[in-house]
Order: structure tokens, then sequence, then C-alpha cells
């Protein structure tokens, strides 16, 4: 009798005992591993919201700064904005992702991309009445993003109006 | 059947001991315990990526709204260095609505009030209110803000 119960101790595991174990080792090894490539996609998908928020922020400012420093607004559609100054003009060009401001002096051309993100539109309105009338341009701002950090379409929207005559900048 | 015990050395008899089916109690105590740590781990980790998920939505509403309040703001002032009397304007924006009301406090002075919320009517929405004060140039005609409350 105790020579069989130490023969049993004696043993180690069976075959069935080694899979499973290896089996539950594997889901553990499995889950997390998911876990860390969960952490490392949501760091990505977070770095990358960021970087088009900071570009998007990037272009409303300046759109903001010209229109209120613009003394007139010459033409615009959509995709284009073309504001004059007293000495200069300033022309924004945006399309597929990208978003150029080219400023014409009377010296020089100093042409420039603000900014260069795929999937990001932008669009300028111009309310009211038609160019060279036009008071106010709205300045909207959408990308697509990944679902994973919860905001499916992010959306900027800015309305800035040119300042009266006479009103301080 | 060959036995595993021996004793000769401290690490062949840890080996015998875990080869013992008499541990094997032991060893699925381990598992266990390892699987339910590896199971409040990702819990952990699934939770704090829902609660990034949510504080990113919330900041961009913040910014969104931020945006509607100054868009209104700008407009109010617009407004006001044209015509120089009480008014309000309101805006409907894609996921919220701003408004602005302004008040002409004195010959050379006026107050606007602006309030801009994200997705009105659901809870929690992001919210942005502010009171500017503008002073009135009588010469020029023009109007700035030179004071944020």
């Amino acid at each position: 009798m105790i020579r069989r119960r130490r023969d049993r101790a004696g043993r180690g595991f069976t075959l069935i005992e080694l899979l499973i174990s290896i089996g539950i080792i594997n889901i553990i090894l499995v889950m997390g591993g998911l876990c860390f490539a969960e952490i490392v996609r949501m760091r990505g998908a977070r770095d990358r919201y960021y970087e088009r928020l900071a570009a998007a922020q990037h272009v409303l400012h300046l759109v903001e700064r010209d229109v209120k420093g613009a003394g007139e607004i010459a033409d615009g559609d959509e995709s284009r904005l073309i504001l004059r100054r007293e000495t200069s003009e300033v022309v924004y060009l945006a399309k597929d992702g990208e978003v150029r401001r080219i400023e014409k002096a009377a010296d020089k051309t100093r042409d420039e991309i603000v900014a260069a993100v795929p999937r990001l539109r932008v669009r300028f309105d111009l309310e009211g009445q038609s160019p060279p009338d036009a008071r106010t341009v709205a300045t909207t701002i959408e990308w697509e993003e990944n679902p994973q950090i919860g905001i499916s379409r992010p959306t900027l929207s800015l309305r800035v109006a040119l300042r009266e005559r006479g009103q301080p900048q | 059947m060959k036995s595993y015990r021996t004793r000769s050395g401290c690490c062949s008899q840890i080996a015998a001991r875990w080869h013992s089916r008499r541990d094997t109690g032991l060893a699925f105590v381990i598992t266990l315990g390892l699987f339910f740590a590896m199971t409040i781990l990702i819990a952990a980790v699934l939770q704090g990526n829902v609660s990034q998920r949510r504080a990113l939505k919330d900041r961009h509403d913040r910014i969104q709204v931020r945006y509607m309040a100054e868009s209104v703001l700008h407009e109010a002032v617009h407004t006001l260095s044209a015509e120089r009397k009480p008014g309000k304007c309101e805006r409907v924006f894609g996921r919220g609505d701003a408004a602005a009301t302004w008040t002409v406090e004195s010959n050379d002075e006026a107050v606007i009030e602006v309030s801009a919320v994200s997705r009105t009517g659901v809870p929690g929405a992001a919210r942005e209110a502010m009171r500017v004060r503008v002073r009135l140039d009588p010469q020029t005609g023009s109007a700035s803000i030179v004071a944020r409350e």
C-alpha cells in the first residue's frame, strides 16, 4: 500500500496534464500579447489624432489671423480663399489633405505648405454676399479618424469676419 | 516506473518535487493565480483605453465648443462695431449651438456674454461660457476686446 502511494507520488505529470498546462499558458500569453498590442495601437491612434488636431488648429489660427488682417475677400470657393491686404494678397489652397498658403507681395512671393495630413478636408464658406462684398469666412476642417479613439469624424469650425474700417487689428 | 526523486543536489530535489503528482494542486493554484492576474491586467488595460477614449472625446468637444464660442464672439464684436446697440446672435454648428448677447453699458463700453454647448441636450456635454468687455471707440467706430472674464 505504502509502496503504491510512493510510486504514484513520483510518477510526475501525465500527458493530459501537460497539454492542459501548455494550453493555459498559451491562452495567458495570447491574452497578454493582445493586451500589449491594444496599448500600442491606442497610443499610435492617439498620437496621430494629436498630430491632425495640431495641424487643423494651426490652419485655423493662420486663417483667423489673415482674415482679421485683410481688407477684402477677393475671391473664394470651397477649396480656395483669396484675401487682399493693402500691399499684398494671401491665397489659401486646400486639396487632398494639403493646405498651401501663398503670400504675394510686390517684391516677393512666399509659398508654404501649412498642413499636409492625409484625409484632412478643409472647406472655406464665404457667408452673406459673394466676393468682393463677402465679409465673413467660415473655415471648417474635418478628418477621418480611427474609430478606436472614439471620435469618428472630428470637426473644427471657425467663423471670422473682416475687420471694419478703423477697427484695430 | 522511473522515479524523479534523487537525493543529490537541491535542484534535483526541486525538480523531483515539481514532477511529483502530489504537487499538482499547487501547480494548479499557481496557474489559476496567473490566469486571474492576467484577466485583471487585461480588464485594467481595457478600462484604461475606454477612459482614455472618453477623455479624448471630451477634450475634442471642449476645443470644438471653444471655436464655436470664438466664432460668435467675433461676430458679436463685428456687429457691435457696426451698430452700437444691444443685440444677440445665435449660431447652429454641426455639433452644437453658440449664442452671444451684448449690452451697451456706456458710450464707450459694452459687454458680450457668450455661451456655447456641444451636442445640445446630452448630459455631460461640453460647455463654454464667457463674459467679454469691449471698448467702443466713438471716433473711429471700432470695437475691441479689453477683458475676458
